[in-house]
């Protein structure tokens, strides 16, 4: 079985893995007390029996549950997914307008985590002893154990407002109304804070990760080997070493990502960043159903694809599952 | 004869949790170009660590080499720079390990694990490197090198997988060899295979070996002199057939007792497997005796208390026993 092949499977799966997660969400969303109507009506100061039997006609809740349920599932199938009454647009564009945001945040911070982890891992591997070592291990306890509004509280208010160099909230400067580069550098400029928020928890996980596998690899059979083989210990450690103790960080990265799309729902909202975590909070709040429902299957959709990364990352880093497709 | 390879009064020590032990103690060697030298005894004797002491590869922090010199075509080796040891390391002096299932990185092909050795040292480009690895799997005899050149360690048996490590130690032509069990985790019919690629490798390049085995069948067939190990020290040295025919310390034909006998034939009784009684005694609570004294069927008092030392039996023979000494006394 070729790659194509392998590709075209995964893809099958996930088609029905989302219409799976379509269909316990609604169900889910159904069994829950309350729905809009009673939301807006309890905006409105109250209405009569008359008015509320209207509304719930209009949106369709006086039908039976299959009935909506199979509106519904169809409905997603042609790539609609309702529409929102709080922000009175249809759901999939709002979403489709926050989306890059989180996407953004959430690879920043788990490129950031993977990257700074492993070398951080790496490094206090190779010298165990040194203040290194030390300063990697209080750091995973600290950066592990602390809460991630917490932390990115405490680190706004380090870089925002005792050392004011970073923006304390938002994406870009409206004021500046800046383009191109300029716009680019204004985005990762706001992007700091938050990605470093988010990526703290997972860093200190990755570099104790990374360590204990590194530990374990430089003692290894074929790092003797590499090293009878006169190579520099640079090479030994970056070349031989690191791709196999890379694989349990790529393993848990990838089982993580969904943790770290609901982490991003905190950190957006201590940053006020405008992605799916924000949008995700006011559609709770509110009560507005069909968001709620398109930014659980959007997540899905997320989550699928991080998975199919991380695969597709193992097969790179590993040629022994290339084989068994 | 000129030595190639020359180990005098090695020591190596290790710190541990019960202090500081001396685990190769005084070990010293020739080896000449193109010879074979067997390192035999039991596990836990030193062998692997002097082979590790050569190529410079002493597990740090804790392990030190303490005294005496390692010198290579004149060259001390233990007062060597690690820069030094790295030219040389893979270059000059290659080694193969026991166990070629996790001696090969399962990351890389194996043409690359092969042509990353020959750019190190040889300095050949990406494609000449490449071309080295296919003629080297040619040379161990691996069937259609060009093809399994790009292929993992995984796609491979574990026959297969010591050629190619043999492949990669030879693949700057070194002018020794180091060989640690290379045949202990292979099938019986793989192992008379491998033995035959290195009697042949050694044959057309001229290699000098070290073998390191406890299988005695090996020692017979490839080697020219061998030494024997215990405890750290050096407790025999001599010709194989000295060793093999006349051995003159009681752990040698202790050793040599323990190999079973294949007889054929109806009527034929089979014999008790022989074992020496005990075990390598822990290092650091050796005596100032001899370290065989606990196990060795003939010992005297005075093994218990002295050191013995080394006595000359024949020419290029010798062995450190005090029985020696006393026969010789007594004659």
């Amino acid at each position: 079985m070729g790659f194509v092949g392998w590709i075209l499977r995964r893809l099958a799966w996930a088609a029905g893995l989302l219409l799976s997660v379509a269909v316990l969400n609604f169900s889910l969303m159904h069994m829950a007390p309350g729905d809009i109507v009673q939301t807006i009506v309890g905006e409105m100061g109250g209405a009569s029996e008359e008015t509320m039997a209207q509304l719930t006609k209009a949106y369709g809740l006086d039908r039976g549950f299959l009935d909506q349920l199979w509106i519904y599932v169809s409905r997603v199938a042609q790539g609609d997914l309702g529409y929102s009454y709080y922000f009175n647009r249809p759901v999939l564009g709002l979403i489709l307008d926050r989306v890059p945001a989180t996407v953004l945040l959430v690879f920043t911070a788990l490129a950031v985590a993977i990257i700074a982890g492993t070398f951080l891992g790496v490094m206090s591997a190779r010298y165990p002893a040194s203040w290194l070592g030390a300063l990697v291990t209080i750091t995973a306890l600290f950066g592990f154990s602390a809460p991630v509004f917490w932390s990115g509280l405490m680190l706004l208010l380090l870089f925002a407002s005792v050392i004011p160099i970073l923006p304390a909230s938002g994406m870009y400067d409206v004021a500046q109304g800046a383009t191109g580069i300029a716009y680019a550098l204004d985005v990762a400029h706001h992007l700091v804070l938050p990605a470093l928020t988010l990526a703290i928890i997972y860093l200190a996980l990755y570099s104790r990760l990374a360590r204990a596998s590194m530990i374990e690899v430089l003692g290894s059979d074929y790092v003797r080997t590499a090293r009878a083989k006169g190579l520099s210990e640079n090479k030994v450690v970056f070349k031989h070493a690191l791709r196999n103790a890379v694989l349990p960080v790529v393993t848990v990265a990838g089982l993580q990502f969904s943790a770290m799309l609901a982490g991003a729902v905190l950190v957006e909202t201590v940053f006020t960043w405008p992605g799916m975590g924000q949008l995700a909070f006011e559609s709770i709040l509110r009560r507005d159903n069909q968001l709620i429902l398109g930014i659980l299957l959007l997540s899905a959709v997320l989550v699928i694809i991080g998975n199919l990364l991380t695969d597709l990352a193992y097969r790179f880093v590993d040629p022994r599952i290339r084989t068994d497709g | 004869m000129d030595s190639l390879l020359e180990l005098e009064h090695l020591e190596v020590e290790f710190d541990t949790w019960d202090g500081r032990v001396r685990v190769l103690d005084g070990v010293s060697f020739s080896l000449a170009a193109g010879e074979t030298l067997g390192i035999v005894g039991e596990s836990g004797c030193g062998k692997s660590m002097t082979a590790l002491a050569i190529m410079g590869l002493v597990p740090t922090p804790a392990g030190h080499i303490t005294g005496g010199s390692i010198r290579f075509a004149g060259e001390d080796l233990v007062r060597a720079p690690q820069a030094r040891l790295r030219q040389l390391r893979g270059n000059r002096i290659a080694m193969i390990f026991q166990e070629p299932m996790t001696s090969l990185n399962p990351v890389f092909t194996v043409g690359e694990q092969i042509a990353e050795a020959a750019r190190e040292h040889l300095g050949l480009s990406g494609t000449e490197s490449r071309h080295r690895s296919v003629e080297m799997l040619r040379a161990v005899h691996i069937p259609e090198a060009e093809k399994r050149v790009d292929e993992y360690p995984h796609q491979f048996s574990g026959g297969m997988r010591q050629r190619v490590m043999i492949a990669m130690a030879l693949a700057c032509e070194p002018q020794v060899l180091i060989a640690d069990e290379p045949t202990t985790a292979l099938d019986v019919t793989v192992q008379a295979q491998i033995f035959d690629l290195l009697q042949e490798l050694r044959e057309t390049k001229g290699t000098a070996i070290v073998l390191i085995t406890h299988d005695m069948g090996a020692i017979a067939e490839m080697t020219d002199r061998v030494i024997v190990m215990y405890a750290g020290r050096r407790v025999e040295e001599g010709a194989v057939e000295d060793i093999l025919d006349r051995p003159a310390h009681p752990y040698t034909r202790g050793l040599l007792a323990c190999r079973p006998q294949l007889q054929l034939g109806k009527g034929a009784v089979r014999p008790a497997l022989r074992e020496i009684p005990g075990v390598v005694p822990p290092l650091h609570l050796l005596g100032r005796g001899c370290a065989f004294a606990e196990r060795c069927p003939d010992a005297m008092p005075r093994c218990r208390d002295e050191r013995p030392v080394e006595t000359v039996v024949r020419a290029g023979h010798a062995a450190a026993c005090w029985l020696l000494d006393e026969r010789r006394e007594a004659a």
